[in-house]
C-alpha cells in the first residue's frame, strides 16, 4: 500500500459543485492554497486516506480548466515567472474563452486562491477591454448608466481627449 | 487502493445526485459575451490593471466606477501595479531636453519616443522632479521666486502651488548680500508617511563669519498647501549643489561639492526627509569622482544611485538605504572619449541596463554576457533621465495652471 510508507498524501479527491470528482496529484493541486491547506491540515492530523475535499461553487466545467492549468504550472513550479514558454501557453489557454468562461474562472481562481491564474485572467481581461467604448464596456458588464445625460457629458468633458 | 476508495465516493456521490437535482442549477442561460455577477472586488482588480487612458474613459461607465477610480486608495493601488511592470506597456524613461520632455516606453523598440507637450502659455518650464508619474516644473525665467507647477502628462491635470513665502524673509535670517537667484535649488517627493507629495525649496549661503553654509528650506505639501520653514547650517566648507534632487526613499538628495579656498575638496550628498522634514548627509562611495546622483529600479525597489568618470565609468547602487557600507558597484565599463558624465540609468524587462549620457547616446548594458551596444537617442543632449510610470496621481485635484490646453501625447519616430 503505498500510503503506509509514509504520513504524507500523495493525491486528493476534489468535488465540483455538480458533484463530480476529480483525483489530483499534490503537486498540482498545492497550486491552489485553498487545496494546499487542506491537504497540510489533513496531514497534520497524520491522516493517511484518500481526502475528499468539496468545492461548493465550482462547476466541473470550470474545475477542469483550473487543474488544467494548475497541471501545467505544477510542471514549471520553479521558473514560473520567466520561463517564455509558458507564458505563451498561458495566453493560448485563456485565448479560447468567451467572457462568461473567463468570468467563471476568474471566480474559480479567486475561490480557490490560485493566485497566478486570477492574475493572469485579471490581466487578460483587462488587456482585451482596454480599447473598449464606454458603451462597450456596459454591454459586457450588464451595467446600467445611472449618470444623468448632463453629468455624463460633464465627466467626459473634463477628459475628451482619452475618448477619441 | 485509492483507486478503490474514489470508486467508493463516486458511488455514494451518484447516489446522491439522484436524490437532489441541486446541480441543474448551473444549466440556466447565460449571455457568453459578458461578464455577469462579477463581484466588486475582481472588478477592481481588474480595472486596477488597465492604463490611465481606458480609466478616464470608464469613468463614465456609471456612478460606481466612477467613485471606485477616483478613489485615492484605487490610484495608489493602481500606481503600485503600474510601477511593478506586473502588466504590459507601462513603465517608461523620461528625457529632458531644456524645454522638451519626451517618453519611452520600456521594451518599445529604442527609437519609438513620445513628446510630451509642455503646458500651453508657459514657455520655458524645466523640470524638478518627477514622482509617481508627476512632474515638478519651475519657470527657467523666474528662477526661485515664481510659483511651481505640478503636471501629471498621463491624464492632463496640472496643478500650481502657492507662491512660497520666500525664506530670506523669514525673521531669522538677514540676507544683505545674497542674491537669492544664485544659491537656490528645488527638490520634489512623498512623504510616504503622511502620503502626501512635498515640494521643498532651498536657498543657501555661505556664512563667512562662522564658517559654514546656511540653508534655508521651504516645504510645501500638496494636500495643505502651505509653506513651512525649516533651517540648517553645515561645517566643513562652502557647499554648491551641482544637480536637480532626487527622492528616494521620502528623503531628497542633492549632489553637492564643498569647496575650501576655491577648491573642491570632496563631493557628498545634502539630503531633506521629506517625512522628519529635516536636513542630513551622505557618505558617497567616491567623494572626488562623483559625476550624478539618479534613482534606479532594482526588483521592486528604487535605490539611489551614483555615476562616476575618472578611470573608465561606473555606476554605484546603495543597496541597503543609509548604510554607507552598502553601496556596491552595479556597473564597471570604458565608454572611450567624449561620452560626458552617465545621466541615470534604467533596467529593461529583459534585465539588460540602459545607461543614458549626457552628450546624447544611450548604451545597453548586457549583465549577462557584458555586452555594451549603442542606441538612438533623439539627436539632442539630455539633461535629465528618470524612470517614469502613468499613474492617477492628481485626478481629484482641479485644474489650476493658468492657460493650461489639454493636448493630446505625440508619438514621434525619431531615426530609423
Amino acid at each position: 500500500m503505498a500510503s503506509s510508507s509514509s504520513s504524507s498524501l500523495s493525491r486528493v479527491v476534489v468535488k465540483s459543485s455538480d458533484n463530480n470528482l476529480f483525483v489530483v496529484n499534490k503537486k498540482v493541486a498545492s497550486q491552489s492554497q485553498l487545496l494546499k491547506q487542506c491537504i497540510d491540515n489533513m496531514e497534520e492530523k497524520g491522516t493517511n486516506d484518500v481526502i475528499l475535499i468539496p468545492l461548493s461553487n465550482v462547476t466541473s466545467n470550470i474545475l477542469t480548466l483550473v487543474l488544467e492549468y494548475c497541471e501545467k504550472h505544477a510542471d514549471f513550479a520553479d521558473d514560473d515567472n520567466n520561463n517564455q514558454e509558458l507564458k505563451q501557453w498561458d495566453h493560448e489557454f485563456l485565448k479560447k474563452f468567451d467572457y462568461a468562461t473567463l468570468n467563471s474562472l476568474t471566480m474559480a481562481a479567486d475561490y480557490m486562491v490560485t493566485k497566478s491564474l486570477l492574475n493572469l485572467c485579471c490581466q487578460f481581461i483587462a488587456d482585451s477591454i482596454k480599447d473598449l467604448t464606454v458603451q462597450q464596456i456596459r454591454q459586457i458588464f450588464d451595467i446600467k448608466n445611472d449618470f444623468t445625460p448632463q453629468e455624463e457629458a460633464d465627466i467626459k468633458n473634463e477628459n475628451a481627449w482619452a475618448f477619441r | 487502493m485509492e483507486k478503490g476508495v474514489v470508486n467508493q465516493i463516486q458511488e455514494e456521490v451518484d447516489e446522491s445526485k439522484k436524490s437532489s437535482s441541486s446541480f441543474l442549477v448551473y444549466h440556466r442561460r447565460i449571455n457568453p459575451k459578458t461578464f455577469q455577477n462579477l463581484p466588486e472586488e475582481l472588478v477592481i482588480e481588474i480595472l486596477k490593471r488597465l492604463p490611465v487612458t481606458s480609466l478616464l474613459r470608464f469613468m463614465c461607465v456609471c456612478k460606481s466606477w466612477y467613485s471606485l477610480i477616483t478613489n485615492p486608495s484605487f490610484i495608489s493601488v493602481h500606481l503600485s501595479i503600474q510601477s511593478n511592470k506586473i502588466s504590459s506597456n507601462c513603465s517608461s524613461t523620461l528625457y529632458s531636453f531644456g524645454f522638451e520632455f519626451f517618453l519611452h516606453d520600456v521594451d518599445e523598440p529604442l527609437n519609438d519616443w513620445t513628446k510630451i507637450d509642455s503646458l500651453v502659455g508657459h514657455k520655458q518650464r524645466l523640470i524638478v522632479g518627477n514622482f509617481d508619474g508627476v512632474l515638478c516644473l519651475f519657470d527657467h525665467c523666474d528662477r526661485g521666486v515664481g510659483p511651481l507647477i505640478l503636471w501629471n502628462p498621463s491624464i492632463r491635470k496640472a496643478f500650481t502651488l502657492p507662491l512660497p513665502i520666500p525664506a530670506f524673509r523669514a525673521k531669522k535670517f538677514t540676507f544683505a548680500d545674497v542674491d537669492p537667484r544664485q544659491n537656490v535649488i528645488f527638490g520634489f517627493g512623498f512623504d510616504f508617511i503622511s502620503k502626501d507629495y512635498k515640494v521643498v525649496r532651498v536657498f543657501y549661503e555661505w556664512d563667512v563669519k562662522r564658517q559654514i553654509t546656511c540653508f534655508h528650506a521651504d516645504v510645501c505639501s500638496l494636500s495643505k498647501d502651505n509653506w513651512r520653514f525649516v533651517g540648517f547650517s553645515a561645517e566643513g566648507g562652502k557647499f554648491a549643489i551641482e544637480q536637480r534632487g532626487v527622492c528616494v526613499n521620502g528623503v531628497i538628495h542633492w549632489l553637492c561639492k564643498l569647496i575650501v579656498a576655491n577648491i573642491v575638496v570632496y563631493k557628498t550628498v545634502l539630503t531633506f526627509n521629506l517625512v522628519s522634514e529635516d536636513f542630513g548627509q551622505i557618505v558617497l562611495p567616491n567623494p572626488l569622482s562623483s559625476a550624478a546622483l539618479f534613482s534606479i529600479k532594482l526588483g521592486e525597489d528604487n535605490k539611489l544611485a551614483v555615476s562616476c568618470t575618472g578611470d573608465g565609468s561606473n555606476i554605484w547602487v546603495m543597496e541597503e538605504y543609509g548604510v554607507v557600507k552598502s553601496w556596491r558597484k552595479l556597473l564597471d565599463f570604458h565608454l572611450g572619449d567624449n561620452v560626458g558624465m552617465l545621466l541615470g540609468a534604467t533596467v529593461r524587462r529583459d534585465g539588460k541596463i540602459v545607461v543614458t549620457t549626457s552628450v546624447g547616446n544611450s548604451i545597453s548594458w548586457d549583465p549577462r554576457n557584458h555586452k555594451l551596444k549603442n542606441v538612438a537617442l533623439p539627436a539632442l543632449e539630455p539633461d535629465y533621465v528618470d524612470n517614469f510610470v502613468r499613474s492617477l496621481v492628481l485626478l481629484r485635484f482641479e485644474n489650476r495652471a493658468l492657460h493650461c490646453k489639454k493636448l493630446p501625447l505625440r508619438r514621434t519616430r525619431i531615426r530609423d
